[in-house]
């Protein structure tokens, strides 16, 4: 390999690295890939080779062998009043470090690599652009507003988004039952499916959700019923309680093949938040491990049960954010790792970047980001 | 026929001809000897094998041979350890990185590749795109214009000052 000094501008005292612009394509990608998006995305304004390289149809499937990709924290900030005090944050686990991203005046949502915008119809656009790449759906056979939205189909080609509840009543013009409805949008043929409901023990109940394979599961966070709607079949399973003792609240992660529960248990010892991993046939919950004590009593104020009423949960692939969803605290979370084997590693997520402002509420979801999407 | 690669012993020479002898079972870990000692058929009686690595020093191959030696030795390649070795081993000089990087590349030395492009990557890790032409003798061959709308497009990686642009 030519190693040979391309034509440079006299070289600066301290910069005797001659040739590092000269090595091939194959070694940049390779180098580049070992780093994490932030600097992938900062790598891609370096010079023309760097930017093609990480642009290159290859990159992303090298970079995630380098780097196995963690699923990101996605916070967006929403004021009823004054839309221009909205703000959106991202969490990326790999560097540990917050961005701030462009808002959305409307309701969205997010997941795998996705934002959402649901009304008369669904909107979607890949994640974290400066501004989002609006793709339209026909119109959905009914309005919402913020539904639950389970993506179907391998990471960056989807198959099916399947939209579940959220359902805008209008004027009391609504049959309750379809506040329950449930529709599939087909990618490939660009058209919506009306299905079967989700069964009534989830009306009006705020809900958790986690997509494993073909399937979509639902919990109410303050029931513990869970029920999973098979995108393949068109049909929910019967609904079942997953209920460890003392749990309060709960809610799904997807981890693999596997499905977690976590939630909020009160116990002797106070309140103490755990995870379980779910065994699909028998609903056993077998506990994987619990968050060091000190560390949920640090998101919040007392030990107070209402207290916790604002915890939630979003988590997915082995990483699993915990945060207090209360405005005077600046939503402080912490994050679990799950390994393979199932032992827990917790942690402290680094504050946000302020200031931050006053919202009305907040939308929080787990995503992982590829440099494709990213890049374009 | 030759005899297998992991039987014999082989030779390799830089290019200001430092020779460095190695136990087949070491020279595995390089695809390119692996091939090249498949197609020899030259030397299968003594069992040597000799290789010429062009536009590779003997000081930079001195490293490469030690990097093969240490994980080639499986009583030693135990995961922590050979973590906290890897790290020293690769704790050097960027001149010498680079040239690590081609001799690893030359060699096909897949678990080199690895750990030089980490380390390469820990160096831009964290910088801005000025920072890191400097650091890396880099041309900017991007117009203003063309970069501040590439950072334009992807402020939230930027940090405060861009995406105030935008905002």
């Amino acid at each position: 390999m030519a190693t040979t000094d391309a034509p440079h501008p006299p070289p600066l005292p301290t910069t005797a690295h001659p040739g590092w612009s000269a090595l091939g394509p194959d070694i940049t990608e390779l180098i580049l890939s070992h780093l994490p998006l932030r600097s992938i995305v900062i790598a891609s304004a370096v010079c023309k080779q760097w930017r093609s390289a990480v642009t290159h149809p290859s990159f992303s499937s090298l970079a995630a062998l380098s780097r196995p990709p963690k699923p990101w924290f996605f916070l967006y900030g929403l004021n009823n009043v004054f839309t221009k005090n909205n703000q959106a944050f991202a969490f990326d686990p790999d560097s540990s470090t917050w961005s701030r991203l462009p808002t959305s005046d409307d309701d969205v949502s997010g997941s795998a690599g996705f934002l959402f915008s649901a009304d008369h119809s669904l909107r979607f656009s890949p994640l974290l652009l400066r501004r989002p790449l609006w793709r339209q759906t026909p119109p959905l056979r009914v309005s919402r507003s913020n539904p639950l939205i389970g993506v179907i189909g391998p990471p960056g080609r989807p198959s099916s988004f399947v939209v579940v509840g959220g359902v805008k009543y209008i004027g009391g013009l609504v049959d309750i039952e379809d506040g329950l409805a449930v529709e599939v949008y087909d990618v490939g043929s660009d058209s919506w499916d009306l299905c079967p409901p989700m069964p009534p023990e989830f009306r009006s109940h705020r809900l958790s959700s986690a997509v494993i394979g073909h399937r979509v599961y639902v919990c109410g966070i303050h029931t513990c019923h869970v029920s999973h709607f098979d995108v393949a079949m068109r049909r929910w399973s019967a609904v079942r309680a997953l209920r460890p003792v003392g749990v309060q609240l709960s809610f799904l992660v997807a981890c693999a093949d596997r499905l977690l529960l976590a939630g909020l248990c009160g116990t002797t010892k106070g309140p103490l938040f755990k995870l379980w991993s779910v065994c699909d046939d028998s609903g056993e919950c077998v506990e994987i491990g619990a968050m060091p004590q000190e560390m949920l009593m640090g998101m919040f104020d007392s030990e107070g049960e209402e207290e916790f009423a604002s915890l939630r949960c979003v988590g997915l692939e082995g990483m699993v954010y915990v945060f207090n969803e209360e405005q005077h605290r600046a939503y402080p979370a912490c994050l679990c790792e799950v390994a393979v084997g199932g032992g827990c590693v917790w942690r402290k997520v680094p504050e946000l970047p302020g200031p931050v402002n006053r919202f009305h509420r907040v939308v929080s979801f787990c995503s992982c980001v590829s440099p494709a999407s990213v890049l374009g | 026929m030759a005899s297998p690669s992991h039987t014999r012993t082989v030779t390799l020479k830089s290019c200001d001809d430092v020779e460095f002898v190695l136990d087949g079972s070491v020279a595995t870990l390089s695809q390119t000897l692996v091939s090249a000692m498949a197609e020899d058929s030259s030397s299968s009686d003594d069992g040597t094998f000799t290789w010429c690595v062009s536009n590779i020093t003997g000081e930079v191959l001195a490293k490469v041979v030690e990097f093969c030696n240490k994980h080639a030795d499986i009583s030693s390649s135990r995961g922590e350890d050979l973590k906290e070795w890897d790290k020293a081993f690769i704790s050097v000089e960027l001149d010498l990185l680079y040239d690590l990087i081609l001799a690893a590349d030359n060699l096909n030395i897949e678990s080199l590749l690895d750990l030089t492009a980490q380390r390469v990557a820990d160096e831009i890790k964290g910088k801005m795109p000025h920072e890191i032409r400097m650091l890396f003798n880099i041309e900017k061959d991007f117009t203003d214009e063309e970069e501040r709308e590439i950072r334009r497009e992807h402020a939230w990686a930027y940090g405060g000052e861009s995406l105030k642009s935008f905002l």
